[in-house]
Parts: structure tokens; sequence; C-alpha cells
């Protein structure tokens, strides 16, 4: 699924939406970075 | 100077209110929605004019997932130099737990779930636009738990915005706010 993102201009307000690559969104979800297996699964809701 | 004693009698003036009761501790820099996308970027709003920074999002997320932080310089996002430590405590049970890391590509802020309305949090952003490594707190709820930790980014570099997303793939709903903390 194609990833989006907004860039947002906080001077002009201008909103720019940015399709983005498969390499950027590979880079923050990394396995070495342990987003998803630290906490779900070993917690009770 | 931020704060006056006012004697009584006193007129007060257009001067004072513009200087002493519109620049409270906190002052509005900006703010906005976004939806329909991952992440959002915003840019240009961390400059010299304030050292340290108070972002406050509301946020609906489409995945049980996290809520990350960079920082970016012209648009772009830093994706390494990364450490964080955040604790939870689950509302419904005694469950606490922690999700922390060291030199990855972003900063968790917050967790967010679908299944739960609303994701609440502020974040302190500290010396973003300085030369100084920038370090992060925050403190909010999302999914069913409470959240509350810190981070850091080790580059001495200025960035001039941030770049908030939700790990996992889809889409986020958010409004923000964005305050500078007023220094004189």
């Amino acid at each position: 699924m194609t990833q989006y993102m907004n860039m947002i201009d906080a001077i002009t307000g201008e909103v720019t939406v940015v399709e983005l690559d498969d390499a950027e969104f590979e880079t923050r979800n990394r396995p070495d970075q342990p987003v998803e297996n630290t906490w779900i699964g070993d917690m009770k809701e | 100077m931020a704060v006056k004693t006012f004697t009584s009698g006193e007129v007060l003036t257009a001067s004072d209110t513009n200087t002493y009761l519109n620049n409270g501790g906190l002052v509005y820099i900006t703010g906005g929605t976004s939806s329909g996308a991952n992440a959002f970027t915003v840019s240009n709003c961390f400059t010299s004019a304030y050292t340290n920074y108070q972002l406050v999002v509301d946020l609906t997320g489409s995945a049980t997932s996290e809520i990350h932080i960079q920082l970016t310089i012209s648009g772009t996002a830093t994706a390494a130099g990364y450490g964080y430590g955040v604790h939870y405590t689950a509302f419904a049970s005694l469950t606490d737990g922690y999700s922390n890391s060291g030199n990855v590509a972003s900063a968790l802020l917050m967790y967010c779930d679908a299944a739960v309305t609303r994701t609440q949090f502020v974040a302190e952003i500290y010396q973003p636009f300085t030369t100084n490594q920038k370090g992060f707190t925050t403190n909010g709820h999302g999914r069913q738990l409470a959240g509350y930790g810190s981070g850091r980014l080790a580059s001495n570099t200025a960035h001039d915005g941030f770049k908030l997303f939700q790990v996992a793939a889809g889409n986020i709903a958010a409004t923000y706010w964005l305050y500078g903390r007023r220094q004189a």
C-alpha cells in the first residue's frame, strides 16, 4: 500500500502531499527498531 | 522582561497589553490538521526566536502502532541518532511496561490504536534549532494506556521542523498545536 506524507509549511500554510518511497518508509520500520515487539502481546488491557 | 508588577491605580496601556499580556509563557506558533496520510511534516516552525517548544497533538490512528517523531531540515527528516525510553501503564490492568531503543531512525512519542478513539499527548522539544543535542519528553495516552518518557536526537545541526508518523502502514488524522517557550 502506498504511503503518503503531508508537507506543511508553517509560514505559508501550504500543504503538499508527498508519496513516501519504499526506502524512506522501510528506514523508519527497519527490523532493528523494536517498534512493535517490546510491548504488543505482553500487555493485558 | 516578561513580568511586570502593576501598582494600585496604575493605568494599563496598550504597550503593557502587547508586551506583558499577549506574550504569555507559551507563545502560539502554528497549528493545523493532517489527514489521509501516514505522516506529516511541519517545516519552518523552529527558529532562533525560541529555544524550546511544546507540541500538543490529538490524533486517531488506523492501526495498533506507535507514533514517532523525527526532526527535519528543510523538509528532509534526519533518520538516525535517536534514542528513547517510554514507559506505559495500561488502564484496565496493572500491567506496566516500556519501549526503548538507542541510535535508531526515530523517537517514540506515544501509542495509538484504531480501536481507541483518540491519542493525545504533549511533547516538549528541546533546542531543535540550536547546535546542541536535541531532546524530547512526552506525556499522554493512547491505545488503552498512559505513556510517558523521553528521548534525544544526537545531532548538533539546527533543525527547522518536525515529522510525526504512524510506524505501521496506514493513515493518521491529527490536529496539532505548536508553542514556543518564551524566554524573556
